[in-house]
C-alpha cells in the first residue's frame, strides 16, 4: 500500500511537472473538470469545438517586410477615462509602457523603438470598434488590450476583420477565446478557472450548500457568475438566490435585504472593488454573518481601504501570486514602483507579460501580421512562458489556463496560495458511452 | 336748453382738461413705447401699425386681411386655348379660357398645389400638391379630381414618363424623387435626389430626365456651394448622374432647347462667406442660369442675366421657343423677364473656351452678348408657358393675383388675365410684395426672399460684415411665424422685428436706403401674420406621436439621468426649449461659441418644424441633428444627453424631427386646460 | 298604384329617395380629395410581398437548376489593378454591367475590362470596404466601410457615420438592402435606415434579445431580417409585427454541439442568408440550414463542406455559396462542390459530394485564386468571389 502511494505521488508530480512545462494540453478543454464536462454524464456531444487549435489560412505571408519604419508600433486599448475601471485601466497601460521602455532599451526593434499606440475604449457607441480600425490605419503590428468584456469582445470580431494579432491580458470572460478567431491570445486565467476554485473552495471544501449571489449587472457579474452557477449546480448546489446592481450604485440594502429573507450560509459577491466592499459594509451593517467569497477584482488595494476591518478573512481567487517568490516579479514589482510610484496590481503585471510577449514575437517573426501570429500562436514559443505572473499555458483556445491562486484577507492584507486542484466527486461523475 | 349747452360745455371742458393733462403723458409713453419697439425715435405714432395689421386671428384680421389666388405655375393646352393656372394660395386650379381671358373653371385641389401638367393626349392633368404630400389627377374634360397619388413629402415639380405609364414626383422636402406607377396608382420606387429638388424636365428624346436642387448640398464649413443636379435615365427610371452646379444654388426650373442640345436652369450664384460689405461692390449674390450641354461630357456652363449696376433678383422659370431662338427667364424678384437670344448663347459658348467660362460665369457684362430685352411684368413674375405655336408667352403675376400675356415677336405685354382675386392690396399683401422685391437691395441684388425662400431659410451661413468683418457668421433662420419669438438675431439684440428690419437691416444688409416706415409697417404686418408652417406630414402629420418618438419626448422632458441622478435644471432639453415654440426665449451658452465669434450668449432658437432647418447652431457647423450632441457638444455643454446610449439619442432626434407647428400646442394645451377644468367641476 | 303615385308626399318622398341616392353614389365616386392631408397613404411601400416580388423580379437568379460547377477561373490582383489583395467583398452589378469589389484599401470596380478604384479621396467613408449591397429598386450601392456607411448614387458618393446619423456604429460589417430599407451590422448593433423617412432605427441589447450589441451580418426575405450576432445565434425580426426571435444553440455551451440538428450549430454566427424559403446560416463552427421547421447542421466531418470556419454566404435560389477559410463550398444542402486551390499552384480541383461520400473530383486550371474565401456573389452564368489573395471570376461549366 505503502508503494502504492509512492508510486501514485510519483505519477502526481510527474503529471504536475509536465503541466508546470506546458507541454502537455488537458484532456478537457478549458480545463473543466470530467464531472463539469456539458452533458457528459448523460452523452457525448456531437461536436467538441476547441480541441484542436484553429489555422489562419488566409494571405498575408508573402508580404515583404517594411524597410522605412521609424517605429514599430503596437496597439494598447484600455479603459483611460470616462470609465469605472479606469484605474484599472491605468495600471494595464503603465504596465504595456514599462515593457515597451525596457524592450527600447534594449535596442527596440533592430534599433527601430516601439511605440505604444494608445487608444482609450470608452467613448461612445461601439468605440473599441473604432479604436480598431484606427491601428489599422496607424499600422500597429499587434496590440494589447482590453479589461472590460464587451470591449474586449468587440474589439477582436474588428481585429479578426483586420488581422491584427491580439494579446488580451485583463478580461477574464471565458466565451473571449471561445470565439474561434486564430488571431487572439489571452493571457490571464479566466473565470471558468475562479468559478471551478471558488466553487470548489465554498461548497466541497467549506461544506456550504446555501449560497447567495450577489453580482454586477454587466457582462463581467452576468458570465462569471454564470459559470459558477453551473458549476456549483453541476454538484448538486443550486444558487439560492441572485441578486444584480448597477455600477455606481451605492446602496445595495434592498437587494441584501432579500438575500438576508433567505437565510443562506454563505454569500458570493461578484463585481468590481468599490461596490464589492460597500456591499461587505452593507451585509455587515444588516447583521448577516455568513462568511463571504468574492470575485478576483477585489484584489486590491481600493477594496481594502474600503472594507477595513471587515475584510478580514474574506476570500476570493487571484489569477497569479503576486507575492511569489520570483526574482523575475520583485524586480518587474521594484522597476515598476520606481517609473509609477504604485504598487503594481494585477492588470500591470499581465500586460507587462503580454507586451513582452507581443515584443518577442515581433522581434522573432519580423514585421508581418500573419507571421507574428504564427509564431504566438503555435503552442510552441511561448508555451510555458515564464513571465512575472507565473508560466503561461495555452490551451486550444490560446486561453492561459494555467492553475490559479485563492486569496484570502489576513491581518488587512491578502495572502495567497494555490487554489487545490478541484476535488473530484465520484459519486456525480458516470461517464457514459451513449451518443456520437 | 341752456341748460344742456352749458352742461355740454362744461362735459367737454373736463373731457378736453383730462385729455391736456393725460395726453402728455400718454404721448410721452407712446413716444417711448414705439422708440422701443423699431429702434427710431422718428417712427410715427401710429397704433394701427402695429396693433391692427398684426394681428394673425380673429374678426379684425378676417376683415383686414384677403384670400388671394397667387398664381405659381402654369400649363397650357396644345391648341393654346386653355390655361391651367396653379393658385397657391387658394389651393385652386383654374382654368382659363385664353381668348376670353377669363376664369372658366376653379378645380378645388390640394394643400398648396405647386405644379400641373397635362398628358399628351390632354386628357389627364396632374397637380402636385406640396403640402399634402400627394398628386391630384384631373379629368380635363370635366374639370374633376378623379383620383389622388400618393407622394413623398413636398412634391413640387412632376414630370410624365415618355411612355406616359410613370409620374416622376420631385419631393421637394424629403430630397427624393417618387416613381408612380399610373396603372397601380402605387409608387414603384423612390429616388434619391439633391437638397430640397423642386423642377424636373424630360430631355425631348425623352430619354434623360433633369431634377433640379435649390439648396447647396451640406457641406463642412468653408466648403464652397454646391448644388445638385440629378439625371434620371428614362428607361431603368434610376440616377445615372448627379451633377455639380459649382457656386450656385436656388436652382428652380427647366427647359430644353428643341433639339435636346441645351437645358437651361435658372441659377443664382451666392457669395454667402465674404463679409456682405460685397454687397456694395456689386459682388454678393449674382444671378443667371446655367446652360448645360446635353451631349455626352458635355459642360455645365453658368452665365449671368445681371448686369454692371443692376441686378435681377431671383430667375425662377424659364421657357424656349418651339424653334429654340429663343429663352425667357422670370426674375421674381425685380418683376422682369429677360429675354435671351439663344444662338448667341449657342455661339459664345462654342467659341469660347471652358475656363473663359468659368471666368464668364462671375462677368456682369456678359449678358449684353446674349441678352434682347427686359420685359415689365406685375409683382412677382413665377411660372411662365409658351404657347405651342410660340407666339405668346404666359406669366403668372404672382402676388398680382394676374396672368400677364406677351407677344414672343413685340416682346411687348399684350395682355393680361385678371384672376378675379380681390381688388384691394392688403398691407400684409404689400408686405409680402416689398419682402419679394429686391428693389431695397443695393442694385437689386437680392430680395428677403433670396435668403428667405418661401419665407424659410436657404441653409447657408452668412458673414454679415459687421464692424468686425470675418468674425460672428450667422446660420440663416427660418421666418416661420418668426414673429411670436423675439428676440431677434442669434445673439437675441434686436427686440422687435421693426429694429431687425429697419436701419439695421440696411446698413448689414441691403447697403441701401432703409426701408420707409410705410413698407417697414407692411413687411412687418406679413411677417408676424402671413407666414405659416407647412404640416409636419413626414414626422408627425396627425399630432400623435410614434413609439420612438413617445421615447424621446420623455427624454426631453426627463429630470432624471440614466444613473439616477437628478439632472441640473438648466441642462434639462424642456428647461430651454419648452412649447408651443420649443424657447424659453432667453439666453443661453449651449459651449457653441467659435473662436471667430465675441462672447456673448445665444436667443434661444424655436424648434417648431426643426427637422426641415438643417445645418444647426448658430455658426451652421452641425450638418445634422446628431451633430448637435456628437461633434459640438461633447461635454454635456448643450442638455444632458452624455450617458444616452445611441439608441436614446436616436429616440430624442425623432422626436425633435416631430416638433410642429406652435399652434398645435397652443390648442392643445387649451384642450388640456378645458379638460382639466371639466375634471374639477366634475 | 296610381293612387300611390299621385301621392304628392309618396312622389317628394321618391324624390328625395333618388337625389339621396344620387348624392351618395356621386360621393362615393368622387373621391372627394381636399381632406387628403391627414389620411392613411393609400400604398403602404412597407407590404412585404411586394417588396419581395420586386426583388425577385430584379434578380430573377439565373443560376440554373441542380448544382452549378465553375470553371475557367480569371484571378484579378494587385498586379491587374486591384488596389489591395486582401478582398473583402465582391457584389455583380447587373443593370450596370460592372463588377463592385470591396478590398483593403478601396472600392475596386471591374467594367470593360478595366478596374477603377475609388478611394476616401472620391468620398468614400473609408478605404477598408467591406460589405456591399446594391438597391433593385434604385440601383443604388451601398457601401459598408471599416469607417462608415455610403450610398453611391449617380456617381457620388454620400457618408453616413455614427456622429452624422442614427447609425449605430461606423464599423459596418455587412449591409443589406430590402425594399426602401437599408439594413446594416456594425460593431455597436445592427439597424436599419428607411430611404424614404430618413430615419434610424437601431437595435442592441437594449430592444433586441441579445445579448451584447455584436452583430456581425444580416439578410432578409419575406418580410423577415434575420440578424447574425455574434455570441447571440441568430435574431429573427419580423418586419410587419415588429417583433423578434432569437435562434441560438438549443444545448447552451460554447464548446460543443450535443445535437447534429437541433437548432443552430454555434451562437457564434457570422452570416445568414436567405432564398426559396430557406435560411442559411454560417459561423465559426460549421453551417445550419433552417427551413421554417426543421434544422440541420453541417461540419467538415459530416459534410462536403470545404471547413468549419465560414467567413459568410450567400444563398442563390435554392443553392447557397459559402466562404470556408479552406475553400469555396456550394450546395443544396445534399450535394456539395467544393473548389480548393493546390499550395504552391494555380491549379485546383472541385470536389464533388453526396452528404460526405466523394462523387467525383473535377480538375481546375487554372483554380480559384486562394482557398481563403471572404465573399461571393453570382449572377447568371458567372461566380465572382473575394479572397484573401484577390478576386476570381468562374464560369459555369455544367
Amino acid at each position: 500500500m505503502k508503494n502504492l502511494r509512492v508510486i501514485f505521488t510519483g505519477l502526481l508530480v510527474s503529471v504536475s511537472i509536465s503541466m508546470a512545462s506546458g507541454q502537455q494540453l488537458p484532456v478537457n478543454y478549458g480545463n473543466i473538470p470530467d464531472e463539469l464536462v456539458a452533458f457528459d454524464k448523460y452523452q457525448k456531444a456531437y461536436k467538441y469545438h476547441f480541441i484542436e487549435p484553429m489555422e489562419f489560412y488566409g494571405a498575408g505571408r508573402e508580404l515583404p517586410f517594411p524597410t522605412d519604419l521609424k517605429e514599430v508600433r503596437i496597439g494598447f486599448l484600455g479603459p483611460l477615462e470616462g470609465s469605472i475601471i479606469s484605474n484599472l485601466g491605468q495600471q494595464m497601460l503603465q504596465g504595456s509602457v514599462l515593457a515597451i521602455e525596457e524592450a527600447n532599451k534594449k535596442g527596440g526593434y533592430k534599433g527601430i523603438p516601439f511605440k505604444l499606440m494608445i487608444h482609450n475604449d470608452v467613448g461612445l457607441w461601439g468605440a473599441a470598434a473604432n479604436e480598431l480600425v484606427k491601428m489599422d490605419d496607424e499600422g500597429v503590428w499587434a496590440w494589447l488590450g482590453s479589461i472590460d468584456d464587451i470591449v474586449s469582445h468587440v474589439a477582436i470580431r474588428a481585429t479578426l476583420k483586420l488581422e491584427i494579432p491580439n494579446i488580451n491580458t485583463g478580461d477574464p470572460d471565458p466565451t473571449f477565446t471561445e470565439t474561434n478567431i486564430p488571431w487572439v491570445l489571452r493571457t490571464i486565467p479566466d473565470d471558468r478557472q475562479s468559478s471551478y476554485a471558488l466553487v470548489d473552495k465554498i461548497f466541497v471544501k467549506d461544506k456550504h450548500t446555501r449560497v447567495a449571489v450577489i453580482r454586477a449587472n454587466n457582462r463581467y457579474g452576468r458570465v462569471g457568475i454564470l459559470h459558477f452557477n453551473r458549476t456549483s449546480t453541476r454538484i448538486g448546489y443550486p444558487l439560492i438566490i441572485e441578486e444584480r446592481f448597477m455600477d455606481n450604485e451605492t446602496d445595495f440594502r434592498p437587494q441584501l435585504n432579500r438575500i438576508k429573507k433567505t437565510s443562506p450560509d454563505a454569500i458570493q459577491i461578484w463585481g468590481n472593488a468599490k461596490e464589492s466592499a460597500l456591499i461587505l459594509q452593507q451585509i455587515r451593517e444588516l447583521g448577516m454573518n455568513q462568511p463571504v467569497y468574492a470575485s478576483d477584482r477585489v484584489v486590491s488595494k481600493e477594496f481594502l481601504e474600503i472594507a477595513g476591518s471587515l475584510a478580514e478573512n474574506i476570500i476570493t481567487t487571484c489569477q497569479y501570486n503576486p507575492e511569489a517568490n520570483d526574482p523575475k516579479l520583485k524586480a518587474f514589482k521594484a522597476n515598476y514602483v520606481k517609473r509609477f510610484g504604485q504598487e503594481p496590481d494585477v492588470f500591470a503585471a499581465h500586460a507587462y507579460d503580454g507586451m513582452n510577449i507581443i515584443i518577442e514575437a515581433i522581434r522573432k517573426a519580423g514585421l508581418n501580421r500573419v507571421l507574428i501570429r504564427d509564431l504566438l500562436t503555435d503552442l510552441k514559443t511561448f508555451q510555458g512562458y515564464q513571465g512575472v505572473t507565473g508560466p503561461i499555458h495555452f490551451d486550444g483556445t490560446w486561453n492561459n489556463i494555467r492553475p490559479i491562486f485563492m486569496a484570502q484577507v489576513k491581518n488587512g492584507k491578502f495572502e495567497f496560495y494555490p487554489a487545490p486542484a478541484y476535488q473530484k466527486d465520484n459519486t456525480i461523475y458516470k461517464k457514459t458511452s451513449m451518443g456520437y | 336748453m341752456k341748460k344742456i349747452y352749458w352742461k355740454l360745455v362744461l362735459i367737454i371742458g373736463v373731457i378736453g382738461l383730462l385729455i391736456i393733462l393725460i395726453y402728455p403723458p400718454f404721448h410721452r409713453w407712446a413716444r417711448a413705447h414705439v422708440n422701443y419697439q423699431t429702434a427710431v425715435e422718428d417712427h410715427p405714432l401710429n397704433c394701427l401699425s402695429c396693433h391692427l395689421y398684426t394681428q394673425k386671428t380673429g374678426l379684425i384680421s378676417k376683415l383686414i386681411n384677403a384670400d388671394y389666388y397667387s398664381p405659381f405655375n402654369l400649363a397650357l393646352s396644345n391648341d393654346g386655348k386653355r390655361l391651367y393656372v396653379v393658385a397657391e394660395e387658394s389651393n385652386t386650379l383654374l382654368v382659363v379660357d385664353t381668348e376670353k381671358r377669363k376664369v372658366t373653371n376653379k378645380i378645388k385641389v390640394g394643400y398648396r398645389p405647386h405644379t400641373v401638367i397635362l398628358d399628351k393626349d390632354e386628357k389627364y392633368g396632374y397637380v402636385s400638391n406640396q403640402w399634402e404630400d400627394n398628386i391630384y389627377v384631373i379629368d380635363l374634360g370635366n374639370n374633376i379630381v378623379i383620383d389622388t397619388l400618393d407622394t413623398g413629402n413636398g412634391p413640387a415639380g412632376i414630370a410624365l414618363s415618355s411612355d406616359g405609364k410613370f409620374i416622376y414626383a420631385v419631393n421637394s422636402y424629403t430630397n427624393d424623387i417618387s416613381v408612380i406607377d399610373l396603372s397601380s396608382g402605387r409608387e414603384w420606387k423612390r429616388l434619391a435626389a439633391g437638397n430640397n429638388p423642386t423642377g424636373i424636365g424630360m430631355s425631348p428624346d425623352g430619354r434623360r430626365l433633369l431634377v433640379t436642387s435649390r439648396r447647396a448640398n451640406l457641406v463642412p464649413y468653408g466648403d464652397p456651394v454646391v448644388c445638385e443636379l440629378t439625371v434620371i435615365d428614362e428607361d431603368t427610371k434610376m440616377v445615372i448622374d448627379r451633377q455639380d452646379m459649382n457656386s450656385a444654388y436656388m436652382l428652380e426650373n427647366i427647359a430644353f432647347t428643341p433639339d435636346g442640345e441645351l437645358a437651361l436652369i435658372p441659377l443664382i450664384r451666392p457669395k454667402n462667406l465674404v463679409p456682405s460689405i460685397q454687397v456694395e461692390k456689386g459682388f454678393m449674390m449674382t444671378n443667371g442660369m446655367a446652360v448645360i450641354e446635353q451631349k455626352p461630357d458635355g459642360r455645365v456652363i453658368q452665365l449671368l442675366l445681371d448686369e454692371p449696376n443692376e441686378y435681377f433678383a431671383d430667375p425662377f422659370d424659364v421657357a424656349i421657343t418651339p424653334d429654340g431662338k429663343r429663352a425667357f427667364v422670370s426674375h421674381a424678384g425685380v418683376n422682369r423677364i429677360s429675354v435671351i437670344d439663344m444662338d448667341s448663347i449657342r455661339s459664345f459658348i462654342s467659341h469660347t473656351p471652358t475656363e473663359m467660362l468659368e471666368y464668364y460665369s462671375n462677368h456682369l457684362g456678359i449678358s449684353s452678348k446674349y441678352l434682347v430685352k427686359r420685359i415689365v411684368t406685375g409683382a412677382n413674375p413665377k411660372g411662365l408657358v409658351l404657347s405651342s405655336d410660340g407666339r405668346y408667352l404666359y406669366v403668372a403675376e404672382h402676388l398680382e393675383d394676374r396672368i400677364a400675356v406677351i407677344s414672343t415677336e413685340s416682346l411687348e405685354t399684350v395682355n393680361t388675365i385678371d384672376l378675379g382675386g380681390p381688388k384691394r392690396i392688403t398691407v400684409a399683401r404689400q408686405g409680402r410684395r416689398i419682402l419679394n422685391n429686391a428693389s431695397g437691395t443695393f442694385q437689386t441684388q437680392y430680395a428677403c426672399y433670396t435668403c428667405h425662400p418661401d419665407a424659410h431659410e436657404d441653409g447657408l451661413v452668412y458673414n454679415m460684415a459687421s464692424k468686425d468683418m470675418g468674425r460672428n457668421l450667422a446660420n440663416t433662420q427660418s421666418l416661420r411665424d418668426i414673429g411670436d419669438t423675439p428676440p431677434f438675431k442669434w445673439n437675441g439684440k434686436n427686440q422687435t422685428i421693426y429694429k431687425q428690419d429697419g436701419m439695421r437691416f440696411s446698413t448689414v444688409l441691403t447697403r441701401n436706403e432703409a426701408f420707409n416706415y410705410k413698407d417697414l409697417d407692411a413687411l412687418v404686418a406679413y411677417i408676424v401674420t402671413g407666414i405659416p408652417y407647412p404640416p409636419n406630414l413626414l414626422y408627425n402629420p396627425t399630432g400623435e406621436l410614434n413609439a420612438m418618438q413617445l421615447r424621446g419626448k420623455a427624454l426631453f422632458e426627463r429630470t432624471i439621468d440614466n444613473h439616477g441622478n437628478e439632472i441640473p435644471e438648466k441642462q434639462r432639453c424642456i428647461t430651454c426649449h419648452p412649447p408651443p415654440y420649443f424657447t424659453n426665449k432667453n439666453f443661453e451658452d449651449v459651449g457653441s461659441l467659435l473662436a471667430s465669434d465675441d462672447s456673448m450668449l445665444f436667443d434661444t432658437p424655436h424648434l417648431n418644424n426643426i427637422y426641415a432647418s438643417p445645418p444647426y447652431l448658430h455658426h451652421g457647423r452641425a450638418l445634422t441633428l446628431e451633430e448637435i450632441w456628437t461633434v459640438y457638444a461633447e461635454e454635456d455643454t448643450h442638455g444632458a444627453v452624455n450617458d444616452f446610449t445611441k439608441i436614446e439619442l436616436n429616440e430624442l432626434i425623432e422626436y425633435l424631427k416631430s416638433i410642429r407647428e406652435p399652434e398645435y400646442y397652443i390648442n392643445e394645451s387649451k384642450k388640456n386646460k378645458v379638460l382639466q377644468a371639466k375634471i374639477k367641476n366634475h | 298604384m296610381k293612387r300611390i303615385f299621385s301621392n304628392k308626399l309618396f312622389r317628394y318622398s321618391l324624390l328625395v329617395l333618388i337625389i339621396a341616392g344620387a348624392g351618395v353614389l356621386g360621393l362615393s365616386k368622387s373621391r372627394k380629395p381636399n381632406s387628403g392631408a391627414m389620411k392613411p397613404k393609400k400604398a403602404e411601400m412597407a407590404d412585404f410581398s411586394t417588396i419581395e416580388s420586386r426583388e425577385k423580379e430584379a434578380r430573377p437568379g439565373n443560376i440554373s437548376e441542380g448544382i452549378p460547377i465553375y470553371g475557367n477561373w480569371k484571378t484579378f490582383t494587385e498586379k491587374d489593378g486591384l488596389p489591395s489583395d486582401k478582398c473583402y467583398a465582391v457584389r455583380i452589378d447587373k443593370e450596370r454591367n460592372r463588377v463592385l469589389v470591396g478590398t483593403h484599401h478601396g472600392l475596386a470596380v471591374y467594367q470593360d475590362g478595366k478596374w477603377t478604384t475609388y478611394t476616401k479621396e472620391d468620398g468614400l467613408a473609408h478605404n477598408g470596404i467591406v460589405s456591399i449591397d446594391i438597391s433593385v429598386l434604385t440601383g443604388d450601392v451601398w457601401i459598408g466601410t471599416l469607417g462608415g456607411l455610403n450610398r453611391w448614387s449617380g456617381g457620388k458618393f454620400e457618408t453616413f457615420t455614427q456622429f452624422n446619423s442614427g447609425m449605430p456604429n461606423d464599423l459596418v460589417y455587412n449591409v443589406f438592402c430590402y425594399g426602401k430599407d437599408v439594413w446594416c451590422a456594425t460593431g455597436g448593433g445592427a439597424g436599419h435606415y428607411d430611404t424614404q423617412t430618413r430615419q434610424w432605427e437601431i437595435f442592441t441589447e437594449m430592444n433586441a434579445p441579445m445579448h451584447e450589441p455584436w452583430t456581425y451580418a444580416l439578410s432578409a426575405g419575406d418580410g423577415k431580417v434575420w440578424i447574425a450576432a455574434w455570441g447571440g445565434g441568430v435574431i429573427e425580426y419580423n418586419t410587419v409585427t415588429k417583433q423578434f426571435r432569437d435562434y441560438v444553440d438549443p444545448d447552451g455551451f460554447m464548446e460543443i454541439d450535443l445535437q447534429p440538428d437541433d437548432g443552430v450549430v454555434h451562437d457564434i454566427t457570422t452570416a445568414t442568408s436567405y432564398s426559396d424559403g430557406i435560411l442559411w446560416i454560417s459561423s465559426y463552427f460549421g453551417m445550419s440550414r433552417y427551413d421554417g421547421k426543421n434544422w440541420k447542421g453541417y461540419f467538415d466531418h459530416d459534410s462536403g463542406i470545404a471547413s468549419n470556419f465560414i467567413n459568410f454566404l450567400r444563398a442563390e435560389r435554392n443553392v447557397v455559396f459559402v466562404c470556408c477559410d479552406e475553400g469555396l463550398s456550394c450546395t443544396d444542402g445534399t450535394t456539395w462542390v467544393t473548389y480548393h486551390k493546390f499550395d504552391n499552384s494555380t491549379d485546383g480541383k472541385a470536389i464533388v459530394k453526396e452528404g460526405n461520400t466523394l462523387i467525383k473530383e473535377v480538375p481546375l486550371s487554372p483554380s480559384i485564386s486562394h482557398n481563403f474565401i471572404i465573399g461571393v456573389d453570382a449572377e447568371d452564368d458567372v461566380l465572382w468571389v473575394a479572397t484573401s489573395k484577390g478576386v476570381c471570376r468562374g464560369e459555369l461549366l455544367n
